[in-house]
């Protein structure tokens, strides 16, 4: 019973953050569409011509998971190496005043 | 809840590799890319569950000790939520699958597609940063139950002899 008002309170904060991504961009995207409406055209035509994603290629996937994979770990190995940095600044401090 | 951390790291392990499978939709075409984001949602809400009393103490202690490094967690757990949340809901806006299975048609616009490819960058960066956040747990975790398994597995010699078949011979 818990576990789903736990859910429930997820979903909420969920449905809150769409909701807003919502009316953030239907508010902005009205006026463009006011102000140009051949740009709609031209976004509906790239739409159409996006069709070939419904195929999947297991190469062209494969690389984009490494790839992927390559980008996260990049990003992860940044902010370790940051971390780690700033704790070698930090000790000497912590030796100073305990020293 | 308790649940430990074996089943942590399983459920994290999942969510990685549905991530990895989800953010390339050329790997499995629109239909299981659009299905299995919407499974991965559930997965999420499931790992938010696991660690709900550290959200709930976080949440109502953040301003006591605000200069603790769990602060920054937060932050950064906060911003992926949000991200992911504006990858799940902008890929339904532009959804041909799901909500066509629904009877609902909507028209796909230019702004949706680019909020979702955004998000989905953010994601990418922000799960990097997660990651880095809780690389000692990750590492001790990996290393406890995936790493020290397989070795032993490999160095263990047999502990126990065979046991000889003793065959009564009857005069």
């Amino acid at each position: 019973m818990k576990n789903i008002l736990y859910i429930l309170v997820i979903l909420l904060v969920a449905v809150t953050i769409s909701a807003g991504t919502y009316a953030l961009v239907e508010n902005n995207s009205a006026s463009v569409e006011t102000t140009n409406a051949s740009g709609e055209m031209s976004a509906r035509q790239g739409g159409q011509h996006e069709g070939g994603e419904h195929g999947a290629s297991f190469a062209g996937g494969m690389m984009g998971v490494l790839s992927l994979l390559a980008k996260v770990a990049g990003i992860t190995a940044i902010v370790v190496l940051l971390e780690k940095a700033f704790a070698l600044f930090q000790k000497p401090q912590v030796s100073q005043l305990t020293g | 809840m308790t649940v430990k951390t074996k089943t942590n790291l399983v459920l994290d392990i999942a969510i990685f590799i549905a991530f990895l499978v989800a953010a390339n939709p050329r790997l499995t075409g629109n239909t299981i890319h659009e299905w299995l984001s919407l499974s991965f949602a559930a997965a999420i809400v499931a790992h938010l569950l696991f660690h709900w009393k550290w959200l709930v103490k976080m949440t109502t202690s953040y301003f006591k000790n605000f200069f603790h490094r769990s602060r920054l967690h937060y932050v950064v757990d906060m911003f992926f939520f949000v991200a992911m949340t504006v990858v799940m809901f902008s890929g339904l806006m532009i959804s041909k699958d799901i909500l066509a299975l629904l009877g609902i048609q909507l028209d796909i616009s230019r702004t949706w597609k680019s909020i979702h490819s955004l998000s989905a960058d953010a994601s990418m960066i922000l799960l990097g940063v997660h990651f880095a956040l809780h690389w000692t747990w990750i590492v001790n975790s990996v290393k406890l139950y995936i790493v020290d398994p397989i070795l032993g597995m490999s160095r263990k010699p047999a502990a126990k002899p065979f046991p000889v078949l003793q065959v009564s011979q009857e005069k």
